[in-house]
């Protein structure tokens, strides 16, 4: 390879006429800025979206990974407690005494937040009010849905993102028909591979939810449980779904 | 122009080993070559260092650069200054040929100094260097609230931020105008 003088005087000059770095934060570039914000811890990033638009904006480009994040409201001592933890056991701890003022940071975080396992236990109609109307999405791998009624638990589900991987339901108060057909159609619902849904007394679900498998062609291992605590099953639902089902059954 | 060996010496004679004559392979002696900055100052910089940057290494290849015509013709830098350059051809030296450790707990902690290795080290393409320099810049505002990280990287609110748009607005209308007016009045 020979030497060319041309090359390495055109590139020299170039080189040269290049502009003298600013010292600031504001004078870096974007992805410059996206790297360094990648580093951040979630409070940091957290913090560094109050300070201006523009960091906001950068912000809101990367996704945070939370281990674990919950949502809880409290009726009887009027409270909310919003909850996140990273991976490395950074935590954030709040408690609010406002459904508005609590969601708020919340959505914040679902916008930019990853979940691993993501926790919410509300059935009070502000929360669900603000969640019905919420447009942006959730992203988390496993959901657990503790004591959500009908509505909130198909305004939970609707606001997912595909990922979803297991579904729990728990609903301790005297729910004990969720809207199955309505929950059915929810594609994070089609294709999460683990769904358990505790103290539940409508059996006719297992039908329902094989019925669902089939029509989806979903794979093999796909796992759904439903249990219940107290009396036995009103309905002779284990007959029916092998019945339904007989020719299928190996 | 003043000049700084910085650069390693070149590598040793290998010792004799025990693998057959033909296997081994003629010791190549280590090329270096000459990087300045800002303040001129030359930096003699083994190849072996310089693959840490992406641009240089490139610069190398692709123009054939022997090692006289590159101490006659140092890579200007003019963009860096020279202490900056000199912490990352030290950090070059340093990992040369070495696997990059996870922390590294040498770099500046000095604002002003951080962000220029930052930019320095993005334009140069040192991918593992500007990791830790990125890491130690998110370092800088741990446990700070949205006030005292606006106040360590001087980040304008979006009030002041309005307010200087208005203004560059307004001025570079009277320069606008200043301008016409001036065409307007040519053209008489």
């Amino acid at each position: 390879m020979s030497f060319d003088i041309g090359k390495l005087a055109e590139k020299t000059e170039s080189l040269s006429i290049d502009p003298i770095y600013n010292t600031n934060w504001c004078d870096m570039p974007d992805d410059i800025k996206l790297e360094c914000i990648g580093k951040m811890e979630f409070r940091e990033r957290l913090s560094l979206r109050c300070t201006a638009k523009a960091e906001r904006s950068l912000v809101d480009l990367q996704k945070i990974k939370f281990s674990r994040g919950s949502f809880f409201s409290d009726i009887y001592s009027d409270h909310y407690n919003v909850y996140l933890a990273s991976k490395n056991g950074d935590t954030l701890d709040k408690e609010f005494k406002n459904a508005h003022r609590a969601l708020k940071p919340m959505k914040t975080t679902w916008k930019i937040g990853v979940f691993e396992n993501f926790f919410i236990a509300s059935n009070e109609k502000a929360v669900k009010k603000e969640m019905k109307s919420y447009n942006g999405k959730i992203s988390a791998k496993n959901i657990n849905l503790h004591n959500c009624d009908n509505e909130m638990a198909v305004a939970v589900l609707q606001k997912m993102n595909p990922g979803v991987e297991s579904i729990t339901m728990d609903n301790y108060d005297n729910i004990r028909s969720y809207p199955v057909d309505k929950i059915l159609k929810i594609s994070v619902v089609q294709n999460a591979s683990y769904w358990q849904i505790k103290r539940y007394h409508q059996m006719d679900i297992l039908h329902k939810v094989t019925q669902m498998w089939i029509d989806n062609n979903s794979k093999i291992g796909f796992t759904f449980q439903v249990f219940y605590f107290e009396n036995p099953p009103p309905d002779s639902s284990f007959e029916e779904f092998s019945d339904r089902f007989a020719n299928r059954i190996v | 122009m003043s000049s700084t060996e910085q650069g390693t010496s070149s590598a040793a004679p290998a010792e004799p080993t025990t693998a057959p004559e033909s296997a081994a392979a003629p010791e190549v002696p280590e090329s270096f070559y000459y990087v300045h900055g800002k303040d001129k100052v030359v930096h003699k910089v083994s190849a072996g260092a310089l693959q840490h940057s992406a641009l240089i290494h490139g610069m190398i290849s692709n123009l054939g650069y022997t090692e006289e015509q590159a101490k006659a013709n140092p890579f200007p830098f003019e963009n860096i200054d020279g202490d900056i350059l000199q912490m990352v051809v030290d950090w070059c030296n340093q990992h040369k040929g070495k696997p990059t450790p996870p922390e590294d707990t040498n770099l500046p902690k000095q604002k002003e100094k951080l962000f220029d290795l930052v930019l320095a080290v993005n334009y140069l393409e040192i991918k593992e260097l500007l990791t830790y320099c990125c890491k130690q810049v998110a370092m800088m505002v741990k446990g700070k609230s949205p006030e005292e990280i606006r106040e360590i990287w001087m980040i304008p609110t979006d009030a002041e931020d309005e307010a200087a748009e208005k203004e560059a607005k307004k001025r570079a209308g009277k320069e606008a105008a200043g301008e016409t007016a001036a065409a307007a009045g040519d053209a008489k």
